[in-house]
């Protein structure tokens, strides 16, 4: 959903946060569209997100973002996984179709593995894939394993027409509780603002009121790289979890190649990135260095606790 | 910008905890003292906040940090005007809660108050700072749905009282113990009171004022409270807009002392949507959505998670910059007394059964 806004909105927008916030970047920076920087970045940071890096270990003077973590539905789904409102977690079903422009398959892949980590705080240890398409880049359907034993599916295409809406959905079931992204009985996504007139259709769905203008990408994407440059130790992670996901996406392929279910082992360093304290518990994978290999399925079952009061809603 | 050095008063207002993380994390703002007005408030503030000197008297609040420049008046109705003497007094800025008081003769000695001690007086009104209603105030003014015909609103929630007890005393909602009506058992105070912002939203977005209103009065939900908790308003601006407006606490709480978790019966809590309808199109908002969904924990019940509740930041980057820089803010004590005296006639409709003239 970036194309409402363009590239110099979001520098825009962030250099206005890092002013209000009085945060200075050890470097010149830049918010990139995508991919890689461009040879002539020289010692400017740049600051893209991860889905839209091909190569597993960018270029020093990269921060592969993983934007999504900042969009509120997510916060506010992870909060109800933290916060064991909805316990202990089962399954997650997730959906993302987009006309391949906004992201590619791979993109997709990327960012819904990194979700379900990060929402059930948990690695996936082993997955399924099925592929369809052009050179099979236009679906894919996906079903992992988590250590601790839950399942997910990843539902992702690229078949809308060009222009449309992305569509996508985001369920974790547990024994206690479904929380999701979609209200009950709905296929497609709402917005705040719905207005008919003279000059057509047209809806709107603000959800940042300091970075009013922005989409919800796009704002998420400028919190991101906000979050980045106020906290350059987490660029560590950032990159350990690229490498990560990177690996997860080439696995899917494999396995949709071999038509097998294969295994995605990780070891305890690439845990932290995928995995929090507090989240649904890991048994963690032994083994070596961190890329996916080809073994046996795990499996295993944790699931801790935390409690948190939290308050919404006032006027 | 140095940031300004603000305290809290009270406590016990049910916007209290809105502000906790706002104080503290706004690079703005310098979070010096609190004072609750009982043992349980300030226990609960001791729970929550790590930090802030909390007091249980204000003058020694004051008087130990001579450094306070402002105060977020945190309170029932019926501190206020007491409150806003102390502020004044020692040239401290006030932000007020959304209803500073329902009498008129209060209200104007606040002015005065506020204008003879030069200190700045925004009234809480976050829904100003809520991004659907900057889109939705831009839609219009852009000419959008052209001049603009009727607006209906809800502005309906739970029931805050079982959490914030004097939200359902008449004297400390309302000021005084006022009748419904001719023979009604309940009292001014209830609902009406909680839920100012849609009579505010209507006239900043037509830009005219109330010429009539007509509320009616149902049968509480909850029978055991002495306010009202369903009504419905109706009415035209002076500019012919008609409205209808329903500002209810129609939504069935489990009367817990604290809100938390589970605090909802029905899925959403708050619920703040417009409808516009103008000469050249109709505009359609809901201030609170989309959100997030689950049926989990305590209680097992479908329940809406919000995503929005950031409007607090831009509220208060308003007020610091009207305190550093000698400004007005939008919703100042004169801008809000055409709205609290609308709020005022709905009642007085209730009592005589009839339209009133504003």
């Amino acid at each position: 959903m970036l194309p409402m806004t363009t590239r110099s909105h979001w520098n825009d927008a962030l250099a206005g946060l890092l002013e209000k916030y009085g945060v200075q970047p050890c470097s010149p920076w830049r918010i990139a569209e995508g991919g890689e920087p461009p040879d002539d970045a020289g010692d400017v940071l740049t600051l893209a997100s991860g889905s839209s890096m091909t190569e597993p270990d960018p270029r020093e003077m990269t921060v592969p973002l993983l934007p999504w973590r900042h969009e509120r539905r997510f916060i506010e789904l992870r909060r109800l996984v933290d916060d064991e409102t909805v316990t202990p977690l089962l399954m997650c079903r997730f959906t993302r179709l987009t006309d391949g422009r906004e992201a590619p398959l791979e993109a997709i892949l990327y960012r819904e593995f990194d979700l379900i980590e990060w929402l059930s705080g948990t690695p996936i240890v082993g997955l399924y894939a099925s592929m369809a398409g052009i050179d099979e880049g236009r679906a894919a359907n996906v079903i992992a394993r988590l250590t601790g034993g839950a399942i997910a599916s990843v539902e992702a295409g690229t078949t809308l027409p060009v222009g449309a809406t992305v569509r996508d959905r985001h369920e974790l079931i547990a024994r206690r509780g479904v929380a999701s992204d979609r209200v009950v009985d709905t296929q497609v996504v709402q917005s705040s603002v719905y207005a008919w007139t003279d000059a057509g259709h047209e809806q709107h769905t603000d959800v940042d009121a300091e970075l009013f203008g922005l989409d919800a990408a796009a704002a998420a994407l400028v919190r991101a790289a906000y979050d980045a440059l106020r906290r350059p130790e987490s660029n560590v992670a950032l990159r350990r979890q690229h490498r990560r996901l990177r690996r997860l996406v080439e696995l899917a392929h494999e396995s949709a190649r071999r038509g097998e279910r294969l295994a995605a082992e990780a070891t305890e360093r690439d845990l932290k990135g995928a995995v929090r304290p507090g989240g649904t518990g890991v048994s963690p994978v032994h083994g070596q260095d961190a890329h996916a290999t080809l073994q046996p399925p795990c499996t295993g079952h944790s699931i801790p606790p935390e409690d948190e009061e939290k308050e919404g809603g006032a006027p | 910008m140095k940031p300004v050095k603000i305290a809290m008063l009270s406590l016990t207002h049910g916007h209290t905890r809105k502000y906790f993380q706002t104080l503290l994390d706004s690079p703005k703002l310098e979070w010096v003292a609190a004072c609750a007005a009982d043992d349980v408030v300030y226990d609960r503030f001791r729970r929550a906040v790590d930090g802030v000197p909390c007091y249980r008297d204000e003058a020694q609040m004051f008087d130990r940090h001579p450094e306070i420049e402002a105060a977020v008046l945190a309170s029932a109705n019926c501190e206020h005007l007491r409150q806003v003497e102390a502020c004044t007094e020692r040239g401290v800025h006030v932000l007020s809660m959304k209803i500073p008081t329902f009498d008129l003769a209060e209200y104007d000695r606040m002015i005065e108050l506020v204008d003879a001690a030069g200190v700045v007086c925004q009234i809480e009104l976050e829904l100003h700072y809520n991004p659907v209603v900057h889109r939705v105030k831009r839609l219009v003014a852009d000419g959008a749905v052209g001049r603009i015909l009727s607006m209906q609103a809800t502005n309906i929630t739970l029931s805050p009282v079982w959490a914030f007890p004097w939200q359902g005393s008449p004297e400390a909602s309302y000021g005084r113990r006022v009748p419904l009506g001719e023979g009604d058992p309940r009292f001014r105070g209830g609902a009406l009171c909680d839920h100012p912002h849609v009579f505010d939203l209507i006239r900043w977005l037509t830009g005219s004022d109330f010429a009539s209103i007509h509320a009616e009065v149902a049968p509480n939900m909850r029978t055991d409270l002495e306010v009202e908790d369903i009504l419905l308003v109706g009415g035209k601006m002076a500019d012919g807009c008609t409205f209808l407006l329903d500002p209810s606490w129609s939504r069935l709480e489990e009367r817990l002392p604290e809100p938390g978790p589970g605090w909802e019966v029905f899925p959403k809590r708050m619920e703040v949507n417009l409808t516009i309808g103008g000469e050249r199109g109709t505009l359609m908002a809901d201030c609170f959505g989309p959100n997030v969904y689950h049926n989990g924990a305590p209680n097992d019940r479908y329940t809406v998670q919000y995503t929005y509740f950031d409007e607090w930041i831009g509220l208060v980057d308003e007020f610091v910059d009207c305190v550093r820089r000698g400004k007005q803010p939008r919703i100042d004590l004169r801008w809000h007394r055409r709205t609290i005296e609308a709020m005022n006639a709905c009642y007085e409709s209730i009592a005589a059964g009839q339209p009133v003239a504003v």
